[in-house]
């Protein structure tokens, strides 16, 4: 039960007094996405590990969401062991075991950085600017919106079912899975109820699809978010330039 | 007997919701916890059966500390019915939804349909036995999750906001039942906010809660009477007819009442009387 509610804190979004908070997403977005694609450009671990330092530094300082960070690669270990295992079994080196595992962790931190420091509200708007169809936009960001609510109602159906003696890690595998049906099943129901009461609410308010909609909230970029992508490409251009021997050279004279 | 000793409580590093609860309810009471949303009701019923342990002090039920005994042991003395019950059916009939907690307390095959029948007479619902309890009407999933609480005779039923969305003949049927759960010596513990409900129950003791903390504990009757003010404090509105008798007080007729019918009579031989 604590798992449960404590995984699905991870998704909750906590709006902090930061920086990173209050840039444009588009910004965030863009650096995400360079990120992910320059994950698969760098091979030395030197490298990635540097610009991971960058990164968590980044989290710390100007998002001060570190520990949220550190949480969610925690909850990757099954992945990152399977990573770690089948790469040394695949090549018996270190540093060939080293570069995928660090490559992944970079594309899991680059997700965050987007992910963890952007409201639902932010996030349906990002979508709105990048010209997807409404009803693509306005399903992801309902999705995202109702993880709190239904985390909040399974643990309700939780204790609900505690309460009639469901006794949920007892038996073995197979009963232990048997064991969620009488979690899954009213959960599915409500949010199926939710589900219909939410699209009628939407109609009841005006929303018809192929209609155009104005914002309430419009973006728009300031200074700052002109210098932190700029300060940022610079930063990752410099790590992807960088020619350690040069620099083991210059260390030497 | 259930006993809260020193009871506080609070949700991780927040403020305490629970603050220096003393409470000990002997067998064959009806309690009823009053307060307005956010009073920690909820909080305190749970605390009954293990759901949520203590942060300072101890809760016993029936000498076992709540602390060192599990949720299942627990609610087998234990049955709390929450406020959204209907949430919680999953299976295809009512029948089986009211059999899943016996097998889940180990009840044998015989006693199991003995007590599913006894039940579902009790609450009107034999007819339905084998409907899924999603078509039931929202008054009778009502009466079905709490015949599901009764169906393994606990000791003590717990009701966290009974009255919440039901009509006022579900409401009366609730009282009912309610009253026929105590004749059958058993401890009922209920939440609520309606006033009105509880007016119309004048035997149970009333606690009200007020921002954690126990601001009244005794009979209705006294609270009615003489500190309808206390409800006030507790962001609550007292039942009209306590409100009639106040203003009547202070036009110099001075009247006390034992229960609903009671308040309804003397109102009535006044008005009558001039």
């Amino acid at each position: 039960m604590s798992v449960i509610s404590r995984f699905s804190k991870v998704f909750l979004f906590e709006e902090k007094d930061a920086l990173l908070f209050r840039l444009d997403p588009r910004i965030k977005l863009i650096k995400s996405i360079i990120l992910m694609v320059i994950v698969f450009f760098i091979q030395d671990p030197i490298k990635i590990g540097i610009l991971m330092a960058t990164l968590l530094v980044e989290f710390k300082i100007l998002g001060k969401v570190l520990f949220k960070v550190l949480r969610s690669i925690l909850y990757l270990t099954p992945i990152l062991i399977l990573i770690i295992v089948a790469n040394y079994l695949a090549t018996y080196d270190i540093i060939d075991t080293l570069s995928p595992l660090l490559r992944f962790l970079l594309f899991v931190m680059a997700v965050d950085l987007f992910f963890f420091t952007t409201s639902p509200d932010d996030f349906s708007l990002t979508l709105e600017a990048l010209r997807l169809p409404m009803t693509i936009s306005l399903s992801f960001s309902l999705a995202l919106r109702f993880i709190p609510t239904l985390s909040m109602e399974l643990n309700d159906i939780i204790e609900a079912q505690i309460s009639r003696g469901l006794q949920l890690d007892k038996g073995n595998i197979l009963t232990r899975i048997r064991n969620y049906i009488p979690l899954l099943i009213p959960l599915i129901v409500l949010s199926i109820k939710r589900s219909i009461e939410v699209a009628e609410a939407l109609e009841i308010r005006g929303l018809r699809p192929g209609v155009k909609r104005t914002s309430y909230k419009t973006l728009v970029l300031s200074g700052v978010d002109y210098a932190y992508i700029i300060i940022s490409l610079i930063i990752i251009i410099a790590i992807y330039l960088l020619e350690l021997k040069h620099l083991i050279s210059l260390a030497k004279l | 007997m259930i006993i809260f000793d020193n009871v506080w409580f609070k949700y991780g590093d927040r403020d305490y919701v629970l603050k220096n609860i003393n409470i000990t309810i002997k067998e064959g009471e009806i309690v009823c916890i009053l307060g307005d949303n956010g009073a920690g009701k909820t909080t305190l019923l749970k605390h009954i059966n293990g759901l949520l342990k203590p942060s300072k002090g101890e809760v016993y039920v029936d000498k076992l500390n709540t602390k060192e005994t599990s949720v299942s042991d627990l609610a087998k003395k234990v049955a709390l019915v929450f406020q959204y019950p209907e949430r919680m059916f999953f299976t295809e009939s009512v029948w089986k939804e009211v059999e899943f907690a016996l097998a889940n307390f180990g009840f044998e095959e015989d006693i199991r349909v003995h007590r599913i029948r006894k039940v579902l007479n009790m609450f009107w619902l034999w007819e339905y036995r084998d409907r899924s309890p999603f078509t039931l009407s929202g008054g009778e999933q009502r009466r079905l999750a709490i015949a599901i609480a009764l169906a393994w005779d606990p000791k003590y039923v717990v009701l966290d906001e009974p009255t919440a969305g039901q009509d006022g003949f579900q409401r009366e049927i609730l009282i009912d039942i309610i009253r026929n759960i105590v004749y059958r010596e058993k401890t009922i513990i209920l939440a609520t906010h309606d006033i009105e409900f509880v007016f119309e129950l004048p035997e149970c003791r009333i606690i009200v809660l007020n921002k954690g903390e126990i601001i009244y504990d005794g009979s209705s009757v006294e609270l009615f009477n003489n500190y309808p003010e206390l409800l006030i404090e507790a962001g609550l509105e007292p039942p009209s007819l306590s409100k009639l008798i106040q203003t009547l007080r202070k036009e110099g007729k001075y009247v006390i009442f034992k229960n609903y019918d009671d308040a309804v009579d003397k109102i009535y031989n006044l008005i009558k009387g001039g």
